[in-house]
């Protein structure tokens, strides 16, 4: 049985652990040509295709709906045609679990009957110290995603699983926010001077601050590396270039598209950038180059008339600038900052939403 | 005995000196006077008709002698320092006496003169003196009294043998009047007085206070020998006391003490100067007498100059334990290494610590060949070693006692409990007697009864005296150094044979912070990382690797998380920790090596409850109340082990 090529979970997105299998496109033991697109996966910002690089028979090693990890073999390609019986099964290589008693926790007996009794699982209580039958009553009553049956069988209540996308998003947003050290800091922007100028010359994003703040960031933020950085274990990592991300979200979840450089461009410019990047959105022609490496990300809630909002940051930066909807009688609007604490301070973000203003207000 | 009274020359006596002895006896008289009239506090042991030999040696000393009398001190006192107004304050119980009257008639303290009412001990504390003046360098003497009736006491013997071989500048007066309290010495003193001496190989002399002006001259001979030749003299004095050993209790033959009484020298010499002596009496009585009025009016000492209860240390910050890659044996030896290098006030005494030997667990080793004049390798005399590193404590030194095996701490107990922690507040604060005697204790070696006991509940509870037990969690110098730097009063440092080869804070239990205070005796916390602990298990010094054994298992089959303390100062006891603990876990378990009845784990069960308001269950597990067994699966047993330590909790659950 030849095996022409197999096909792992590409690593795209730094972050992620796990994809889900969106759709397998054919059967176990179809034929299939190089170039055809076999299997979609979903990562934590995006769809990919997976191509084959040959033409020969498909061995899928996956499912669709199924989380599967990075790294994996999700699919083979073999010279004749297969089947479950004559393919031999993946070795998963043994991952070193090194038996460091600090990852186990120690278990009661009575704790362990208790666990037997109400299926659970050892695992949950990775990383504890020690889980006697108090401590596992008490993780009982915890709500979560690994709730027991016993809610499940409330009544007045259904449940719905969440997507692993939407899992991933949490993973995404929790990272910054668990630490309880985000904050954020608003502005009012005088947009006076500018506005009239502004919905002069841009086609798609009128009555919006978003442009115009895409043009003054990159050069702002070379002054501010804190906000162009992240943290983790205890050190903080500055990212050497700027790359503005923009959140969209058209209705299927969101997303945050890497732009090119922006920095000091004119308005028209730089809306021609924001439009094609969407538009490639659109057209799901985005390949993970486009949303990864984003160290500063811009979010724009003016369109849905939100006045105040206080954004939260994503895994991997120390700051998010939001955009809220501007107050025609009163000609101004609000940006809001969100940073991280344990890379920055408040002095700092005000210091650099105070200088963003000055640069929108023409000063 | 009444042949060697000739009573010549006494007629012709100083006149000075006859008047120091008519003061003596004067006080003595008054002070049996005031007694009978219900003015005086205590008993008194006179001793008139024995001045002259109280003349005879404290009276021709320099005043940078030392003077170390019994409880028949007064006459010793009185010719030594001349004070017989303090004298009169202290057994009137006055705050102006010598000791503020805290110390009373047998225990004074004034400028080198000491007093202590227990027979015996005395001695080697005294030879302790004189072996702080030999390493000193001083030609200066001391001298102690004793008795006859000392010599019933086994530490008299031991002291006279190191007094002998170790060469110390002392001289022994022993003042023989033929009774011991109400018995005569031929009934209770087999052999001959001298020959015990002799045996020794101290050179003896004999007086006797009849041949009043021989005895001086012969006396102060002594002095003078013991003070160039700087070794020791035993000087035996017969004599005779004309009234009862204290008050009333005299079933002597009274024409035998009319006898002597009318032999006496004082009265010999009123016979012969008649005129000349009546006037000296008339005003000595005088002086005295007025001295007396002046007295009663007097105040006593308050008792907040006396007594101020001690202050709980509360409980220091919280820091991480660290390892120390070196054993408990090595780190101790190098801390009086360093020490005894910076320090010459450092001595080190104790059985068999002489290079190459080291001491019974090598605690020494080397240091006699770095310090040969302050390393001290003794017979074996626990009562005369503790005693001898008293004199030396008092006399500005810092000696560090070894006592080889903790039980044998048993023969040296006179002079921890009567000498040593009674010298400051008997003295009323005016000496200090900062020795430190270390002593391993515990079994598990299988060396049976009297060779593997945790007898702290014998050293604890001490007034005056700190009892600190190292353990393997904390680095031992930093309590030696503790203990060097701020103790000026007793203490006793219980090691463990077993805890010697051990490095320190090595092995840890995966799912426990280990923490120590940071104070001068770390108290040791190890408790569950997250975890709210349920139940405190205290112990100190050996326990604790079976205490950090029974940890898991009291998890996995009880569900006690547990929180274990290890205390470093178990007498007095700061509580601030324990309390802290208990709040929290309302379950308090003492395990200690020791029997339980009135032990460590009593004072903490005791200490506690005084302390909380909140109910507390609190159990002591303790060595059972038997003699430890040589056998190790009977001595496993009778210990606390793992299995019973488990089961004792459990019961309480």
């Amino acid at each position: 049985m030849k095996l022409l090529q197999s096909i792992i979970v590409p690593h795209e997105i730094v972050n992620d652990e796990f994809v889900t299998v969106i759709q397998c496109h054919y059967k176990s033991g179809d034929r299939v040509k190089e170039g055809d697109a076999l299997v979609l996966i979903e990562t934590s910002k995006m769809t990919e295709e997976l191509y084959a690089g040959c033409g020969g028979y498909v061995y899928y090693r996956c499912q669709a709906d199924a989380e599967i990890k990075v790294g994996e073999r999700i699919l083979e390609i073999y010279e004749q045609p297969v089947s479950s019986a004559s393919v031999p099964p993946q070795k998963i290589p043994e991952k070193n679990e090194a038996p460091s008693n600090g990852g186990e926790a120690v278990f009661s007996q009575s704790a362990l009957r208790l666990i037997e009794e109400l299926n659970m699982s050892k695992d949950l209580f990775k990383g504890r110290d020690l889980v006697g039958t108090e401590d596992v009553r008490s993780f009982q009553l915890q709500p979560g995603p690994t709730v027991s049956d016993q809610l499940e069988s409330a009544e007045n209540i259904e449940f719905q699983k969440i997507s692993p996308y939407k899992k991933r998003e949490i993973e995404y947003l929790n990272d910054v926010q668990s630490s309880h050290l985000s904050n954020t800091v608003s502005m009012l922007v005088e947009v006076g001077s500018c506005l009239a100028e502004l919905n002069r010359v841009s086609k798609f994003f009128r009555n919006s601050l978003l442009l115009i703040v895409l043009s003054k960031l990159p050069s702002l933020l070379k002054e501010y590396p804190e906000l162009n950085a992240f943290y983790k274990a205890g050190s903080v990592g500055f990212y050497e270039n700027t790359a503005l991300g923009l959140a969209v979200n058209f209705g299927d979840g969101l997303r945050v598209l890497k732009l090119p450089e922006t920095g000091e461009k004119s308005i028209t410019d730089v809306e021609v950038l924001v439009f094609d990047m969407i538009k490639r959105y659109m057209g799901k022609k985005l390949t993970s180059k486009d949303v990864a490496g984003v160290t500063f990300t811009v979010t724009d809630l003016s369109k849905e008339g939100i006045h105040f909002f206080a954004p939260l940051i994503p895994k991997g930066q120390s700051a998010i600038l939001g955009i809220s909807a501007i107050d025609e009688k009163l000609q101004r609007c609000i940006l809001s900052l969100s940073f991280d604490h344990r890379v920055t301070d408040g002095r700092k973000a005000s210091e650099f939403l105070r200088k963003l203003k000055k640069r929108i207000e023409g000063r | 005995m009444k042949n060697q009274v000739v009573s010549k020359n006494v007629p012709s006596l100083d006149h000075d000196l006859v008047k120091k002895a008519v003061l003596i006896r004067a006080v003595e008289n008054k002070l049996l006077q005031l007694f009978s009239e219900g003015k005086l506090n205590g008993t008194v042991h006179t001793c008139v008709g024995q001045e002259f030999s109280a003349l005879a040696f404290s009276g021709q000393l320099a005043k940078e002698d030392t003077v170390f009398s019994n409880h028949r001190c007064h006459g010793h006192y009185i010719a030594f320092t001349g004070d017989y107004e303090g004298l009169l304050a202290e057994l009137m119980g006055k705050q102006s006496g010598v000791c503020g009257g805290i110390g009373g008639s047998q225990h004074l303290c004034k400028d080198n003169f000491y007093s202590n009412g227990i027979q015996g001990g005395i001695v080697p504390v005294a030879a302790g003196m004189a072996l702080a003046n030999k390493l000193k360098g001083t030609k200066r003497v001391v001298v102690v009294y004793i008795g006859d009736g000392m010599l019933g006491e086994g530490v008299v013997y031991e002291a006279l043998n190191i007094i002998s071989k170790w060469n110390l500048p002392i001289l022994i007066a022993c003042e023989n009047n033929y009774y011991a309290q109400s018995t005569p010495s031929k009934i209770n003193l087999a052999g001959d007085i001298l020959k015990r001496a002799e045996a020794f190989g101290i050179k003896t002399y004999h007086n006797d206070i009849w041949n009043t002006e021989e005895l001086m001259q012969a006396a102060s001979a002594s002095i003078a020998e013991v003070r160039e030749h700087q070794k020791p003299v035993f000087h035996l004095v017969e004599s005779y006391r004309l009234n009862p050993h204290s008050k009333g209790d005299d079933d002597r033959d009274p024409d035998e003490i009319n006898w002597y009484r009318d032999k006496d020298p004082i009265n010999v010499f009123a016979r012969e100067n008649n005129p000349l002596f009546g006037k000296i009496q008339a005003e000595t009585e005088q002086t005295v007498n007025v001295a007396v009025e002046k007295i009663l009016k007097e105040p006593e000492l308050d008792i907040r100059d006396y007594y101020q209860p001690l202050q709980e240390v509360a409980c220091g910050p919280w820091e991480p334990l660290e390892e120390i890659d070196a054993r408990q044996v090595e780190l101790i030896n190098v801390f009086f290494k360093e020490h005894m290098k910076n320090d010459r006030s450092i001595v080190f005494i104790g059985e068999d610590v002489w290079s190459p030997y080291g001491g019974a667990f090598k605690i020494a080793r080397d240091l006699s060949d770095f310090f040969p004049d302050r390393v001290f390798s003794t017979p074996i005399s626990e009562a005369a070693i503790i005693g001898i590193s008293n004199g030396l404590a008092i006399k500005g030194f810092r000696p560090f006692t070894e006592i080889m095996f903790g039980d044998f701490i048993t023969l040296g107990m006179d002079q921890i409990v009567n000498h040593a922690a009674k010298f400051h507040d008997m003295y009323n604060k005016q000496v200090k007697c900062p020795i430190v005697i270390r002593t391993p204790m515990g079994g598990r070696r299988g060396y049976g009864p009297t060779h593997s006991q945790t007898l702290d509940r014998f050293v604890t509870g001490i007034p005056n005296v700190k009892t600190i037990a190292l353990n393997t969690l904390t680095n031992p110098q930093v309590i030696y150094q503790s203990i060097f730097n701020n103790e000026e009063h007793p203490v006793i440092v219980i090691e463990n044979k077993l805890d010697y080869g051990s490095k320190i804070a090595k092995k840890r239990l995966p799912h426990y912070t280990y923490e120590k205070t940071s104070g001068d005796y770390p108290v040791v916390r190890i408790r569950p990382l997250q975890s709210a602990p349920n139940a405190t298990l205290l112990c100190y010094g050996g326990m604790v690797a079976t205490l950090l054994d029974c940890l898991e298992p009291l998890f996995i089959n009880f569900e006690i998380k547990a929180e274990v303390i290890v205390l470093t100062k178990i007498s007095p006891i700061d509580y601030a920790a324990i309390l802290e603990s208990v709040r929290e876990t309302r379950r308090l378990y003492v395990i200690e090596e020791g029997t339980m009845t009135g032990g460590f784990g009593s004072e903490v069960a005791a200490s506690v409850s005084e302390r909380l308001y909140e109910q507390v269950r609190i159990k002591r597990i303790a060595a059972l109340p038997v003699a430890i067994p040589s056998v190790r699966s009977l001595e496993n047993q009778i210990l606390p082990n793992v299995e019973r330590i488990l089961h004792s909790i459990a019961e309480t659950l």
